[in-house]
């Protein structure tokens, strides 16, 4: 091995290090997913709670592409930049969805 | 894989260490801004997903004129009698405006007689009596807004008859829980009746469960028949719509950074067209000492390898640092709303090999594409050319 | 279409390699028409230095392609939560008929794709560019197929509605719910077809023993065919421990260990090497017993681990499905 290889190898070194250092502490702090769960349960409401201002509705899986305007997810005449959201798809669809079998 | 090319392709490599460090941390900077925003989307969406079977089977909303409206008690009953159905709970919820601080919180009311205390001693940080009177518990966002408002120990909501009901603070939610509930504030249904003016009788939606999970379609249709005016929401609904939300902003997101790439895609085919003298001279020497057309590109494709190997590197610990030790600076603005209301959540951890496979697929092929012309212009130039 | 970046990606990648063989084709058209070994002229020489440049082009290329259609079939499993009915990619490909093309298109471009690298090898090994003008002609048929590919890939990721509602794998592998030559196929007995499976394994087992060589790479002909409809009768019941799931996507899915991968991947390698000693013998007139090892090698794994799943279901349940 030629010597002055040697500082990209400290360098390979460091960065699988800190690679590795950056990772198992991601990984110890892992969420208490039974908290999360329970309260899910209790409160038994769908969706994050990432916007709740008057226009955005915070269930908004609750919403469908037929809504009125300012029920329904997608508020296209609004600010249609700021929160960008596409309703389920298949909403369309309606009742020709077939039931899954498993 | 030839060692002493490798090692060679290196010595290259690191006399020119800092020209070829503004590509490799242009491409780390990209690779990690790229990274960052789909790592945080997929783990919104992780979390989420991973409550949803903790949601009822299946919702019903009774629509009248396109708007939501409150379902008859009797509804509740009639469902009851469905074969396969194991639970079915009348549900009390709505949206209060608090003018003060300009956000809407989500009340949500619970039966009583449900042997709820083992559950929220688990999820409330400090735990009063729930089952004695006026009380709520609230998510962690909702009790930053209260406190901000110096309501430290209860909270005057006035009623759409303008009445004031004035309900004490019994605890909070975990903060762990922030995602879902950081809005929502939970009392009796009786207490949230009197707060959304819900008279008796009636019910915001109904949530059922299904006892055997293949029954739902089934049970959906039935009670589509029965009830014509009805909305019917199952949980693969729901998860449909998670998963929609979130892709389609990181789609948005990555469609919208092609122009980026487009732009660093023309600054490597810059940088790897303007060899300098030296360079081309080196080639000319290697190619005169018996260097193939081949083994310089080859050279050249570990050299430009290795730069790409540590730029990826850096970007996704760069990504991952920016997410979940820093907790996502600017990233969060994406995803959330304008509202005062935002939620402190610590996204999931999710290691995520497709993620990784998008940005590798993405800034690879561009890297190669922009440096193989450059790069085999300078291996196939003729030795005596730049000799001389 | 759909905006995820998993599309997307496919695409941006895509467009990116179109443009890198786009480049090959054109510098292989010009080494059909005028390369002359035996000629001097500076045309010539600047025509070898271009075929250097196609040839760096296409090893890439190769290299993303494969990483690409593994891609693909995660995407097609990404996008069926979207699609009504979709269980799987099954259902996703079958939304639309470009689907099935598509498919079969991506797995002829990376076999092309691969020989055409065979044939680069040889033909660097030579000296005297005696592979040239052949690896030249055959690199028009990579781009042919690789255009339609991506072509086809727009077609079908543009027609896939989410409002049209498709079959699920279910109905897919039924053969009660196909009709003509497709439900004959289907409808054969599972035993039957294992036999066959079997039967097509033992007697390349035996060509290579018995050195005959050329009827083992016309046997990877018919293997692959063979292993893709065996799976479908009567592996995929097992894999998904389900008497009446047949799927040949299902079980690249995160439930079933990600074990479609392995199998898909060994399934490739083994037949291609088988393919790539009749390429070399046939068309490049080298015989080359290293590809029938390592062809037999990847075609013997595929085997163990396929017939791992019905023995370890009967291990533990004691019933044949």
């Amino acid at each position: 091995m030629n010597r002055r290889v040697l500082p990209f190898l400290l360098f390979l070194l460091f960065s699988l290090f800190t690679g590795a250092a950056l990772f198992l502490k991601i990984a110890a702090v892992e969420k208490d997913r039974a908290a999360i769960a329970e309260a899910v349960f209790l409160i038994k409401m769908p969706d994050g709670s990432l916007a709740t201002e008057a226009h955005c509705i915070r269930h908004r899986s609750f919403g469908d592409l037929f809504q009125i305007f300012g029920a329904g997810p997608s508020l296209p005449p609004y600010f249609p930049s700021d929160f960008i959201y596409s309703p389920p798809r298949y909403i369309n669809a309606g009742a020709l969805i077939e039931p899954q079998t498993p | 894989m030839n060692r002493k090319l490798l090692e060679y392709a290196l010595l290259f490599l690191m006399r020119r260490v800092w020209k070829n460090f503004a590509v490799f941390s242009v491409l780390a900077f990209i690779s990690m801004v790229t990274l960052a925003v789909l790592l945080y989307a997929s783990a919104i969406k992780k979390e989420l997903i991973s409550t949803l079977d903790r949601l009822p089977d299946i919702y019903l909303q009774k629509m009248e004129a396109g708007r939501m409206v409150p379902v008859e008690e009797d509804r509740v009953y009639e469902i009851g009698a469905i074969p396969g159905i194991s639970d079915v709970i009348g549900r009390v919820w709505g949206y209060y405006y608090f003018r003060n601080a300009g956000v809407n919180f989500t009340v949500v009311g619970v039966e009583e007689g449900y042997a709820y205390s083992r559950v929220l001693e688990e999820i409330s940080k400090e735990f009063l009596d729930f089952e004695d009177s006026d009380v709520m518990i609230v998510g962690e966002g909702v009790y930053r807004i209260l406190r901000q408002n110096y309501y430290k120990e209860y909270f005057n909501f006035i009623t759409p008859a303008g009445e004031f009901v004035k309900v004490k603070l019994a605890g909070t939610f975990s903060k762990e829980a922030s995602l879902e509930s950081s809005d929502t504030i939970l009392m009796r249904n009786e207490l949230a009746r009197r707060v959304l003016n819900l008279p008796a009788g009636k019910f915001t939606d109904i949530s059922i469960y299904v006892s055997n999970p293949i029954e739902i379609p089934t049970v959906t249709s039935k009670l589509r028949t029965l009830y014509p005016d009805s909305r019917i929401i199952t949980r693969a609904d729901l998860e449909t719509s998670y998963k929609n939300m979130f892709d389609y902003k990181s789609g948005l997101f990555l469609a919208m950074s092609m122009g980026t790439f487009m732009a660093f895609f023309i600054l490597l085919y810059e940088k790897a067209s303007a060899m300098g003298r030296e360079q081309k001279r080196e080639i000319g020497v290697l190619k005169a000492l018996g260097w193939s057309s081949y083994d310089i590109m080859k050279m050249k494709f570990y050299e430009n390898g290795v730069i790409l190997f540590f730029a990826l590197f850096w970007g996704i610990v760069g990504a991952y640092a920016w997410i979940y030790v820093f907790d996502a600076p600017f990233i969060e603005e994406l995803f959330r709303g304008y509202s005062v209301l935002k939620p402190e959540f610590k996204p999931m951890v999710v290691f995520d090999f497709a993620t990784v496979a998008i940005l590798f697929l993405v800034i690879a092929p561009l890297y190669l594409a922009a440096a193989l012309i450059p790069v085999w212009k300078a291996a196939v130039t003729d030795p005596e050319e730049v000799l001389r | 279409m759909f905006l995820t970046p998993e599309i997307l990606t496919l695409f941006i990648a895509d467009t990116l390699i179109l443009l890198l063989v786009s480049i090959g084709f054109l510098v292989s058209i010009q080494i059909l028409l005028k390369f002359d070994y035996t000629q001097d002229t500076p045309a010539q020489y600047a025509l070898e230095k271009r075929a250097v440049l196609v040839s760096a082009l296409v090893r890439s290329a190769l290299f993303f392609k494969i990483a690409l259609f593994f891609f693909f079939l995660y995407t097609l499993d990404a996008v069926s939560g979207y699609i009504p009915g979709a269980m799987c990619a099954a259902g996703v490909v079958s939304a639309d008929p470009t689907g099935i093309t598509l498919m079969v298109l991506k797995s002829l471009g990376l076999y092309l794709f691969s020989l055409w690298i065979v044939a680069d090898k040889e033909d660097l090994k030579s000296k005297n560019y005696r592979y040239t003008k052949l690896k030249s002609a055959l690199f028009i048929a990579v781009f042919i197929t690789i255009t339609a590919e991506y072509a086809y890939e727009y077609l079908f990721f543009s027609s896939l509605e989410p409002s049209k509602v498709v079959s699920c794998c279910g109905a897919i592998f039924d053969p009660l719910k196909n009709s003509g030559f497709y439900s004959a196929l289907l409808s054969i007995s599972p035993w039957i077809a294992a036999a066959i499976f079997y039967a097509i394994f033992i007697s390349m087992a035996i060509s290579v023993l018995a050195r005959f060589y050329g009827l083992y790479a016309l046997l990877n002909l018919i293997f692959l065919p063979v292993a893709v409809l065996t799976l479908i009768l009567f592996f995929s019941p097992y894999i998904y421990e389900l008497p009446t799931h047949r799927c040949l996507f299902c079980f690249l899915q995160k439930e079933y260990a990600y074990a479609g991968y392995f199998i898909y991947m060994f399934l490739f390698l083994g037949t291609f090497f088988g393919f790539s000693y009749g390429f070399k013998k046939l068309l490049l007139k080298i015989e080359d017993r290293g590809d029938i090892k390592f062809s037999m090698l990847f075609n013997a794994l595929l085997v163990i681990i396929l017939t791992a799943y019905p023995l370890v279901y009967y291990v533990k349940n004691g019933v044949w499905l």
